[in-house]
Formats: structure tokens, sequence, C-alpha cells
């Protein structure tokens, strides 16, 4: 709490126009209201000055006549300060945030397309996460909107559908059509992959720029999965929401119900009894062990070591065995309640577990041992998808990703919630900064898990394993903050004093990670392109987003034949004796 | 019927290759239907195999509700498989809408997009339940091709 105080206390001499502005609702949570013309010199104090460098979302208000934003920064020791403005609706407008965080357009995209909020200095891009032809002016997240209009909308044509019927490999224009029409095309090759391609499990898309074997640009395209998720909020009420957001991934099911729970509880001022606490931990650790083997097995199929795939699954099935035991469902365990959990854990089971632990660990340290002496898997994975800590901090990677380029970065050890600040776990990190150093990140972090559910389960206190929660929930806002096998997921809820939320905003930790796939493909081979993507172990349920890579200029026909003739002749390739045909 | 077409029909039946296709789900089926294929529940002890494109696959097995985006992928999808073509849903958003029922950007299940041949429930579908889906769509061919 003192920190807080500290921090409102430097704001408060710097700017004497915020006395008593600041807001502090726990410790860790700081919340600030400025007037628009203000919001830049705050902005920028705060990420400059007193080191708030993470933009953890942009959530989009809508309040009567004005448009509300909400930038929730945080810090590297778990600070999260929430700065609002309001905009109005009539005229208003926005100053992008890019040149602070480059990342952060996708944000602002976001309650563009949702709420209508216009951004200056945002550039030109593919809109997300709605349709492609989605009707102009329509925004689902303004109150009152109905998707009556919608109706009878059949489903949307994709834009760009008639340029995935010209030849495959090269689509451009032809500049002249000349007798070398077909060959004397100006342009890169554009590859494109997804929705439905072997290497991806979940429908997105990305239309790759080729130079040679070279991958120049990359552009992803998601809304696949775009359902409306955060609108569905708003129509039900908490206790549907529980298992609406549980909903928003399969995998990290868990993650999402208990960030949102922890957001309304802390609206509603519940104590969450240490049992629960220790109880919702014990599932989130043991699903972050069922999706971390998950990950090595498609990781493992995405190079082609397809053994590893059913070794690491057949492991899986022991801990979906064990939280179909604890929470009678192997997916979507639907244990979080708000105020606490619906299922204790008895002796019996606890029991049970240890021994699963036993046998997991085994496993865990064989397959550590396979990576780090199986020398086809180092050799393919090491320098593959290299991400810097400099870059890793200025896109604000997070989750595994980062911490393989050697960023100790977990919400766990920063911002402790249920009973992670009692428990005792290293936060591992690597300095390999490439896909190798992700794979053991995850290895390692399988048996700190272990080591966490066998302290749950010899520490878990006695008592109740709920309180009672009221239906209406007060006034009020709170950001939660989780980290998830994948990263830091964040949830911000805000009520309004009935049974159903004002707003939910989610964002999940794979939308942090993808800004840094391309990145992390610049310049890189196509082949490398699924396990890249793999390596950040990408949930685009849980997200839907865009970006783009700019293109390096476009490369005629002929230089496109030369860079390749200079590449092949850089490997020992001599063509002195090859005929030019063309 | 000829004797070539008796043997495709026995190949279809004794070895179904499968499409997996994610119309919006939330991974939770998607999961479910890998576990099938790995060493516990071992679906290929059907001689059901997963094929990397639709234009391989003699079942489309699909997940999650049709939001809009993806709802001409999914047509695109089904009209690149060879006939005959059968498809599955799994799940109970791939059966009916499931909680996303009313969300502005879900049309529903399968079945407002393109025909489906059966209708595996459960959130998520459990591989036992998958696996008997497919079994079951097997014996209601098998039945209707005597």
């Amino acid at each position: 709490m003192s920190q807080s105080i500290e921090i409102k206390t430097e704001l408060e001499n710097k700017f004497d126009w915020l006395k008593d502005q600041v807001r502090i609702t726990r410790e860790n949570r700081l919340w600030l209201d400025v007037p628009a013309d203000k919001f830049f010199i705050i902005f920028d104090y705060l990420i400059s000055l007193a080191g708030f460098k993470e933009l953890c979302t942009i959530t989009g208000t809508d309040e009567g006549d004005n448009y509300g934003l909400m930038y929730h920064l945080a810090r590297t020791d778990g600070k999260v300060l929430n700065l609002k403005t309001m905009v109005p609706k009539e005229g208003g407008s926005m100053k992008s945030i890019i040149s602070y965080f480059p990342g952060g357009t996708i944000y602002e995209r976001e309650i563009n397309d949702l709420l209508g909020v216009k951004f200056e200095g945002l550039p030109p891009g593919r809109r997300y996460p709605l349709p492609d032809n989605w009707p102009e002016g329509e925004h689902p997240l303004r109150k009152g909107w109905e998707p009556t209009k919608l109706s009878k909308v059949e489903g949307i044509k994709e834009a760009g559908e008639e340029r995935l019927n010209m030849p495959i490999g090269i689509r451009s224009e032809i500049s002249q059509p000349t007798d070398f029409s077909l060959i004397r095309r100006r342009d890169d090759v554009q590859i494109s992959i997804g929705p439905q391609h072997p290497a991806l499990k979940e429908p997105e898309s990305f239309n790759v720029t080729l130079q040679g074997e070279k991958i120049s640009g990359i552009e992803i395209k998601l809304g696949y999965n775009h359902r409306g998720i955060e609108k569905a909020c708003e129509q039900r009420s908490y206790i549907q929401d529980v298992y609406l957001v549980e909903r928003i991934c399969g995998i990290c099911s868990h993650t999402h119900s208990t960030c949102f729970v922890q957001a309304v509880e802390e609206i509603a001022g519940l104590q969450l009894p240490k049992r629960a606490a220790y109880i919702r931990t014990l599932v989130g650790e043991l699903e972050r062990v069922h999706s971390h083997l998950l990950w090595l097995g498609v990781a493992g199929h995405e190079v082609g070591f397809d053994t590893l795939l059913m070794y690491t699954w057949r492991d899986r099935e022991i801990v979906m065995d064990i939280l179909a035991m604890l929470t009678g469902n192997r997916v979507n365990y639907g244990i979080n309640q708000v105020g606490g959990v619906r299922r204790d854990v008895t002796p019996e089971q606890a029991a049970d577990i240890l021994k699963a632990v036993d046998k997991l660990e085994e496993q865990t340290k064989y397959y550590i041992e396979v990576a780090t002496e199986e020398q086809t898997l180092i050799q393919r994975l090491s320098g593959v998808g290299k991400l810097s800590k400099e870059d890793v901090i200025k896109l604000g990677t997070v989750g595994p990703t980062g911490r393989a380029s050697g960023v100790e970065r977990d919400i766990r050890r920063t911002d402790p919630y249920a009973a992670y600040g009692e428990l005792d776990f290293k936060v591992i990190t690597s300095d390999q900064c490439d896909v190798y150093g992700r794979a053991v990140v995850r290895l390692l972090e399988l048996l700190e898990s272990y080591s966490m559910i066998r302290q749950v389960l010899k520490k878990l206190p006695d008592g109740p394993i709920s309180v009672r929660a009221p239906r209406r929930i007060p006034v009020g806002e709170a950001i939660s903050r989780y980290e998830a096998p994948r990263g830091e997921d964040v949830h911000y809820v805000k009520s309004n004093g009935t049974e159903n939320p004002e707003r939910v905003k989610v964002r999940a930790p794979t939308l942090a990670n993808l800004q840094s796939v391309t990145k992390m493909l610049e310049d890189r081979y196509l082949a490398d392109l699924p396990i890249v993507i793999a390596a950040i172990d990408p949930c685009f349920s849980c997200t839907d987003r865009l970006i783009k890579v700019e293109d390096k200029g476009l490369m005629t026909w002929e230089e496109i034949r030369q860079y390749g003739i200079e590449w092949y002749k850089k490997q020992g390739v001599d063509f002195k004796n090859v005929k030019r045909v063309i | 019927m000829k004797v070539i077409d008796k043997v495709i029909n026995w190949a279809r039946l004794k070895s179904p290759w499968i499409l997996h296709f994610n119309t919006g789900a939330c991974n939770a089926c998607d999961i479910e239907i890998i576990a099938a294929l790995t060493p516990r529940f071992d679906i290929e002890r059907f001689g059901i195999q997963l094929k990397a494109t639709p234009r391989h696959a003699d079942v489309l097995v699909c997940s999650g509700p049709v939001t809009r985006q993806i709802r001409d992928r999914l047509i695109r999808i089904y009209e690149q498989m060879p006939q005959p073509k059968f498809v599955i849903a799994v799940g109970t958003c791939a059966t009916s809408g499931g909680v996303f029922d009313g969300c502005y950007n879900v049309l529903g299940g399968i079945d407002q997009a393109i025909p489906v041949n059966a209708y595996i429930p459960g959130c998520p579908a459990s591989p036992q339940a998958i696996i008997d889906g497919v079994v079951k769509l097997l014996q209601s061919l098998e039945e209707s091709m005597k």
C-alpha cells in the first residue's frame, strides 16, 4: 500500500491539480481520471518517469454522451494505474498512442471497430475484430445496440476473395500486358496460409510475402473466432458470465473464469476463504501442466517429431483424469463461483493427485532429458524465432515467450493472487531468446508446477470453500490479472449495481505475444513459420487480432531471380552451366 | 452393385478419413478431438485418420458455433470435399450455438451453414463421446448401404 501512496503523493506534488484525484482501491491498484486535453501530459510522465512501461490494454466504455477510454498501465512491481479520459461522442477523437506503444494500435483498432471511437494517427490497416463486410456504422459495444439489423445478414463474404482465385503462388497486378505477362510480374511471392491449414489448429489466416524463401512481410488476419463475448457478458448475469468467460478458451478456461471472479469479488468486497484460494491455485497449476504438455506435443508435431506428440499427449491424460476427478469435467472445469469454489478436495483425492504428480514428474524429467540431449531437436529449434530482450520489453511480450528472452515477468510473483503469495517457487527464465529457450522454459516450469501442487496439498487450510455472494454487485470497477499458461491475462469488470455487469473487457495473453511473432519471423525462412507461431503457444480463441510487418519494398521478377541465384551461390551452388531459359 | 463399388464402400466404412475444422470454437472440443487421436483413446484403431486437406477427407469434423467471418470458409471447405461426404458437429456449440446463442457474430450451429450428419453434444464432448458418435455414423452408413 505504501508504495501506491508514494506514487499518489509524487503525482500530486508534480501536478497540483491532481490533488485527491488518485484513488487507491487496494494494494497495487490506482485509478485516475484526467480531462482529455491534459491526458498526454500525465501519460508521458507515467511512462517516462514513473516507470509504468507496460500497457495491459485499453478499455473503451460507452457512457452517455461520451466514450470512456481507460488505459491500464502496469509497472514491473505489479502496480497497475488505470488512467481514464473521456471523449465526446459528437465529433470527438483521441490521439493514437502509437509513438509510445507500437503494439497498442491493436487495442485502438478494436475500440474503433466495436465502439466507434476515432483515433488520430492510427495507420491504415485491416479492421479488427469484426468480419470484413460488417455494415459501416454498426458498433456492437454501444449501449442500446441490438443485433436486429444483422439477423437477416447471412454470412459475410471475405474481402480479397477474388485475389484468392488467381494462380497459386504469385498474386499481383500485372504491370503491363505483354507477351510475357505471366513472367514479368512485378511483385513478391505471396502465400496465404489458413484459416484451414495442417499446421494451424485454429482458424487464423497468414498472408506471407516471400523473397526467395525468406519472409519479408507477414499479415495476420484474425477474427474468425470472434464471437462477441464481451457484449454477451453485458447481457447475462454475473453467475452466467462465470461460465461464459470460461468458454473464451477451452485450454485456459480456469484462467479466464478465475480472472473474472477475482475482479467481481474485488468490486463486491468479498473476502475469499483461504481454502478456496488454495483450490483455485491447485486447479490453476494442474491446468498449466496440461497446457504445457499439450504445447510440447504440438511443438513436436510442428517440427515433424510426432512421437513426442503421442508421448506427451499420453501423459497429459494423467492430469486430465485428475482434473476430471477434482472438478467433474476434463475441460471447462466450472469450479469457480463468485465468492469461492464449487467443489472441495477430499483427502483421498489429494492422495491420488500426489501419486499422479509423481508419475508426471518422472515423465517430465525424461522429456527434459530428450530436449537437452537430442541433437536433432536442439538443432531444429536453436536460433529459430529470435527475440531479443529489448524487443520483449518494447513489444510487451508476456509469459514463457518473454521469460525465454531473459525477462523475469510473472504475475504470480509480481502481483500475487489466490495463494501464490504463500507458495515457494522459482520464475524460470532463459537467455536463449529462441524457440529452444521457450521449450526449455516450459519444461522447467512444469517441475515448478509439480512442486507448487505438492505445497498446496500440504498447506491446504481448513475452512469453508465459499462465501455467500450477492446477486447484485455494487457499483464499482476492478482490474484483475492472472498468469495464464501463455502469459498475463487481464480482465476489467465494471458494475452498475444490477445483476448484469456494465462492461467486461478481456485481454488474452496471445494478443500481447502475437505482436512479437512478426518480429521473430523477420528474415526467417518459410519453413520456420509453423514452429515459430506454435512457440508462443497461440490461442486464437482468446484473441482475434491483426498486425502487419512493413513490406521491404517490391522486387521485380528479375530481381527475385537474381536474389535466388546469389543466395544459392553463397551456399556453394554453381550456376555457370545452367542456361537461361526465359 | 458392382464389385468395385462394394470394395469402395467397404474401404470407406473401414477407414474413413477425417478433416478437423474449428469454426469458432473455444478450443475445448478441438483438444478433445486431438485427444481422441492420441494413444489413450486412439481413434485410429477404427481406421480413422486425420487428413490435412479437405480433398482427401470423407468426414468433416467441425467444432464450435459458426461465426459470420468463418461461414464462407466452412462452405468452401465443404465444397472441396469429394462425394460422398459427411459432417459431424462436435460439441454443444456446433450443435446449436450453445452458450454463444444470441451473440451478434454467431450464426448458430454448423447446420446453419452446411448439412450435418451427426451431432455430438457435450461441453466439451469427451473423446469417448466423439468415438461413439463416429462409430454411430459409420453404423448408420453401413445400414443405408445394405
